[in-house]
């Protein structure tokens, strides 16, 4: 929580520098943004790949776990495809791709607008920080009205770290490894689904 | 996109034969840190030049906002009918 708090200093400092034109726009190349990102995205699967309690977990409650991370995505794109009707210049296409950041706006937001463009990408960040945020602050809530999987699956991709501490409290130690599990496997597909919905 | 996967699957590989290291996820953790910090300060950067976004920053307020509680809303709803129709957890409940 303290470092969503930092990220989001520092993206709003980006903001303010950018108005103020204190740096111009064109100093930035665009092959500088996506090589960080590649950088981002190797990293991201080193915390996967070297996480063993997880590919434990696989073997403990054998197939029926993927069914949580599969909730989430059909739920998400289900529950964002539903309103994207009622939003003007949202396709649905385009609230899909949003969707599949399963609360994980940094990394979302940045593919998103490097795809698309700066408009979609702030939507972007900001629809999976209030995700995030919305998991937080319902918890309890979720846990009586949806079950005991119900704050995992609205925390989507941050179910393994952001949220975690909440879901374990309001659902139970046992859901901590699910939750975990969950998380991982929707962080892997954050990077694969939007540009699949963006482009394919 | 050929560049994102073969980024993301060099990256479990290498995380996975490299497991034992125990100071490789806490460097590749810092490092992911760092560089989301470093493309969202240039995202914000961008977005700061960038009227069309700053002048309709209420408009995609509530578009997010929408879009949030959809995407949350869907899946604890089908999560309930996982939990309800597949789930047994250790505690014997079903």
């Amino acid at each position: 929580m303290k470092n969503s708090i930092f990220i989001c200093l520092v993206f709003v400092s980006g903001i303010l520098i950018g108005m103020s034109s204190l740096i111009p726009a064109e100093s930035i190349p665009k092959e500088l943004v996506s090589s960080v990102l590649y950088v981002l995205i190797f990293t991201v699967g080193i915390e996967v790949g070297a996480n063993t309690k997880v590919w434990r977990v696989v073997r403990t409650y054998h197939w029926k776990i993927a069914l949580v991370p599969f909730s989430v995505i059909a739920g998400t794109f289900l529950g964002v495809g539903f309103l994207s009707v009622f939003l003007s210049g949202i396709t649905l296409r385009h609230a899909l791709a949003i969707g599949a950041g399963f609360g994980y706006y940094s990394l979302s937001s940045v593919i998103i607008s490097q795809l698309d463009g700066e408009v979609l990408g702030v939507i972007a960040l900001m629809t999976n920080l209030m995700r995030e945020i919305l998991t937080l602050l319902t918890a309890p809530w979720a846990v009586r009205v949806f079950g005991k999987l119900a704050p995992i699956a609205s925390g989507g991709a941050t179910s393994m770290d952001v949220t975690l501490p909440v879901i374990t409290k309001v659902s139970g130690k046992e859901y901590a490894v699910i939750s975990v599990f969950s998380g991982m496997i929707l962080t892997l597909l954050v990077p694969i689904l939007i540009p699949i919905l963006l482009r394919g | 996109m050929l560049f994102v996967t073969i980024a993301l699957l060099s990256g479990i590989a290498v995380g996975f034969l490299l497991k034992e290291k125990k100071t490789l996820p806490l460097i590749a953790g810092r490092v992911s840190t760092a560089t989301i910090f470093i493309l969202l300060f240039l995202l914000g950067l961008s977005i700061g030049k960038n009227s069309e976004v700053l002048n309709n920053l209420s408009t995609v307020g509530v578009q997010a906002a929408v879009l949030a509680a959809g995407g949350a809303l869907g899946s604890a709803v089908f999560s309930f009918f996982i939990h309800k129709y597949f789930f047994v957890v250790e505690t014997g409940e079903k």
